[in-house]
């Protein structure tokens, strides 16, 4: 049985905020983001760090937008344990409404639908969580995940100059397996943040939150009515497991976190923005399984640490030129243990250094933007899996380049085309090497009337590794957001 | 002014709490090494002559289930790799002289520390395969186009002397209960939690039922062709034996093949075993008091078999030291001794799953 060393080292869904829906005019020019000026692209505490306390200088009008998306993934080049396809489809609604003195308010609420088709084996929501235990059954099937979640920020100006936020999150789903074992997930995450910016004068303000983090997934197995024809397994490892024979089989995996970010936003002059964030977070995840039928034992645990610092700067030499730069460091760490033990299982790290440079220009005359990002990734990963003897090394450099643009072909209608090309030299995550990435996006916004605005997004991603025919990993996303200044 | 030292205040105690995270531990699992060294004394006298046992089966139980391997030309075993765990290992082969012995050495809880490095010797004995013992049980059932079916359930027992031995009077027992199946309660020699007795015609010492040497004999729940009514299931028509329980009108009887009847009349049921927890014991019918319990002197065989390991084991160690891992219900699996007869009081090294049962033959 095989399982990728460090995939998904970088996955963590840990932190994933679910309250900030993904611009679809920045994705719809292929992702540039430094040298391009947009509303949620901002150098502020909220924009740039996903601190709630500035939601209040951020937004200042009411708006509501439904957002459907549907995504669809497919193609060789994956991981053993992730499906060989997967359709993904939701439907958001975020409303803001500025409350005057009151503060601000954003709530948001979604559904989605995941049909995740021939999974070989794995039997959590998320195998590649960077913990040496996973549990599988020896069947391969079709996964269906599905339910709704919902969010809200609430920003106030606590005392003049100095604002407050509070964000919290609920998401439940559940999921179920075709075939036996027919394991059942149940799946729940918690998530609140709390958050203080202080603006110390007109071009300097300060920014801290502190997040929290609960996610659980409870999984039931079914063993005996398979018959005997399918069987239920603990992994400690890639080799190792403990064999689960009861009638029903039940376990739960639990993830812990918090967060800490502070952000600094400068700028000392009107045309020159920077802004730093830094960002500790500790978390863990724990596997129980139950015990006598009420306690839960905790069979293994897992520990991560994620250090972050990002500094981002913007220059508009000219009204229609902007030049903009980042510098970032990530370092997570990690080890499990067999908690019955007490014995080390597996200790691995990533360190990631991220240099990026874009610009936009705009030509007047023809109402047309164009924009470049360039980014150069150095990644160094070290494992050490004791229990299986396995012991890695890998670095590499990785490339990406992505082009942008937008063109005003009437008034109130704007088309958007963008592209991005790649290359890693390692691949964390599906463990390939000299991997090429290309996608393109074409996209489109009209303005109707003043009350109502439209955006469109559809794009096509691939991920092919060097060497092979016909061995890829497809994307295709389409979303469309229809923004009410009113409700 | 207040407020604001309140709160740096406040998000300095929440950072300082948060900080506190678990520290990993030392020492690592795996990479750890086993080195078994296994000989048998081939000496004729009392002096004795230890030979190394030359390609013979080692079989290795731990939490992490079992493997099979094979020594080198001189007897050893290296293992490289293993996390640490508490193994039981056996080593057997045939006696080269003798196929008719079994060379057997068994070494229990041979705890292998992390990244530590053990030697261990056995020496074999040669085993006794000089009785009756229960061979395969087929407990689970089977199942066809979601019909759920057990009756075609059956234990084959095998004479691995090389002499006819006789049934005349002898036991085939069940013992149930959580803690008391099988378990010595008030340390008076014999073994209680009885449920079900069978008893073969006759009496203890009559030689009217010949076992005869290197035969497996089918005991079966119904000797009936069990294909009529659940296509996975077996034929057991030609049974040698079936369980009869006579105190019941209703009950099935093949004609052609000889009953072992019921000794409880307060248990008017036939002999089923349940599908995944049970303890079946055969004995040489000496002791028939059945309240008190029976007398582990009388005691041929027993075997306790479960779904898995964190079942706490209760048939007497003196029977039997180990459990065997049933299959799962309706699975249409069976378990079976690895070799014929081969008993080393020790069910967790002696028996494997079979996929399918095998009734009157060794796989």
């Amino acid at each position: 049985m095989f399982k990728n060393l460090l995939t998904a080292s970088v996955f963590l869904l840990v932190f994933a905020p679910f309250i900030q829906a993904q611009n679809l005019r920045i994705m719809s020019l292929g992702g540039i983001k430094y040298g391009l000026d947009d509303r949620d692209n901002s150098l502020n505490p909220y924009d740039f760090g996903g601190n709630p306390a500035w939601l209040i200088k951020d937004e200042k009008e009411t708006w509501q937008r439904i957002t459907p998306s549907f995504d669809r993934l497919w193609g060789e080049y994956k991981r053993p344990y992730d499906c060989e396809s997967e359709d993904k489809d939701g439907i958001s609604f975020t409303g803001v409404k500025p409350l005057g003195e009151s503060g601000t308010f954003l709530g948001r609420a979604f559904y989605s639908y995941e049909a995740r088709n021939d999974v070989y084996r794995s039997l959590e929501y998320n195998p590649y969580g960077g913990e040496a235990f996973f549990i599988t059954d020896t069947t391969k099937g079709n996964f269906r995940y599905d339910g709704p979640g919902v969010g809200f920020i609430y920003s106030y100006e606590l005392l003049p100059g100095l604002f407050t936020g509070l964000e919290a999150g609920y998401r439940l789903m559940d999921g179920l397996k075709n075939v036996y074992s027919a394991a059942k997930t149940l799946y729940r995450d918690v998530d609140g943040k709390l958050g203080l910016a202080y603006k110390l004068t007109n071009g300097l303000v300060l920014g801290l939150d502190f997040e929290l983090l609960d996610t659980q997934e409870s999984l039931e197995m079914k063993d005996e009515l398979s018959q005997g024809e399918v069987e239920i397994f603990n992994y400690r490892g890639e080799n190792y497991s403990t064999y689960l024979r009861r009638a029903v089989v039940k376990e739960k995996i639990r993830k812990q976190g918090r967060k800490f970010a502070s952000q600094i936003l400068y700028s000392p002059a009107e045309n020159l923005e920077g802004a730093v964030k830094a960002e500790f977070a500790l978390s863990e995840t724990k596997f129980l399984v139950p015990s006598n039928g009420l306690k839960e034992f905790e069979e293994s645990f897992a520990d991560f640490q994620n250090y972050y610092l990002e500094f981002r700067a913007k220059y508009t030499p000219l009204c229609n030129l902007i030049i903009g730069g980042e510098f970032s460091y990530l370092q997570k760490d990690s080890w499990t243990k067999n908690s019955g033990s007490g014995l080390l299982l597996w200790e691995w790290n990533l360190r990631r250094t991220t240099l990026g440079a874009g610009t936009t220009y705009k030509i007047e005359p023809l109402d047309l933007l164009l924009g470049i990002d360039y980014e150069a990734e150095l990644i160094k990963a070290d494992s050490s899996k004791y229990i299986d003897v396995k012991f890695n090394s890998v670095s590499g450099l990785n490339n990406n380049v992505r082009l942008g643009a937008e063109y005003r072909l009437l008034n109130d209608f704007y088309l958007r085309a963008g592209y991005s090309l790649g290359r890693k030299q390692v691949d964390l995550i599906s463990g390939g090497k000299s991997v090429a990435l290309k996608s393109a996006v074409i996209g489109a916004a009209i303005n109707i009337f003043k009350e109502t605005k439209i955006d469109f997004m559809a794009g096509y991603g691939n991920e092919a590794p060097s060497g092979y025919v016909d061995y890829s990993r497809n994307h295709f996303s389409a979303s469309a957001a229809v923004r009410l200044n009113s409700f | 002014m207040k407020k604001i030292i309140f709160l740096a205040a406040l998000a300095l105690f929440i950072f300082m709490e948060g900080c506190n995270s678990e520290k990993a531990p030392v020492t690592p699992d795996g990479g750890s090494q086993l080195t078994i060294k296994a000989y048998w004394n081939d000496s004729q006298d009392s002096i004795a002559h230890y030979v190394p046992m030359a390609n013979a089966k080692v079989i290795l139980s731990s939490e992490y289930g079992m493997q099979v391997k094979n020594t080198d030309a001189n007897g050893v075993l290296e293992l490289t790799g293993l996390p640490s765990a508490v193994y039981d290992v056996s080593v057997r082969m045939q006696h080269p002289l003798d196929a008719s012995i079994t060379l057997v050495g068994t070494r229990l809880s041979i705890a292998i520390s992390p990244e530590k490095a053990a030697v261990d010797t056995i020496y074999a004995q040669p085993t006794s395969n000089s009785g009756i013992a229960i061979n395969e049980i087929y407990q689970a059932g089977s199942s066809s186009n979601g019909l759920k079916y057990f009756k075609d359930q059956f234990i084959e027992l095998y004479n691995s002397s090389d002499s006819v031995k006789y049934l005349d009077g002898m036991m085939v027992m069940r013992f149930t209960g959580s803690t008391t199946a099988g378990v010595d309660q008030d340390n008076d020699g014999d073994i209680d939690g009885l449920s079900y007795a069978y008893k073969f015609p006759g009496n203890p010492g009559e030689r009217n039922y010949p076992f005869p040497p290197k035969k497996f004999l089918v005991l079966a729940q119904y000797a009936y062709n069990h294909k009529n009514e659940c296509a996975a299931s077996i034929d057991l028509s030609n049974a040698d034996w079936e369980f009869y329980d006579q105190f019941d009108s209703k009950e099935f009887e093949n004609p052609n093949v000889p009953n072992i009847l019921n000794m409880k009349s307060d248990k008017a049921v036939d002999f089923m075993m349940a599908l995944n927890n049970d303890v079946i014991v055969i004995s040489d019918g000496r002791d028939q008091t059945l309240t008190d319990g029976i007398d582990i002197s009388t005691v041929l065989d027993g075997v306790e078999f479960q779904t898995d390991s964190k079942t706490a084991k209760t048939l007497d160690s003196r029977i039997d030291r180990g459990y065997t891992i049933s299959p799962p219900s309706y699975s249409g699996k069976s378990i079976q001794r690895r070799q014929a007869g081969e008993d080393t009081n020790n069910s967790q090294l002696d028996w494997e799953i079979l996929p399918y049962p095998t009734p009157g033959y060794q796989k």
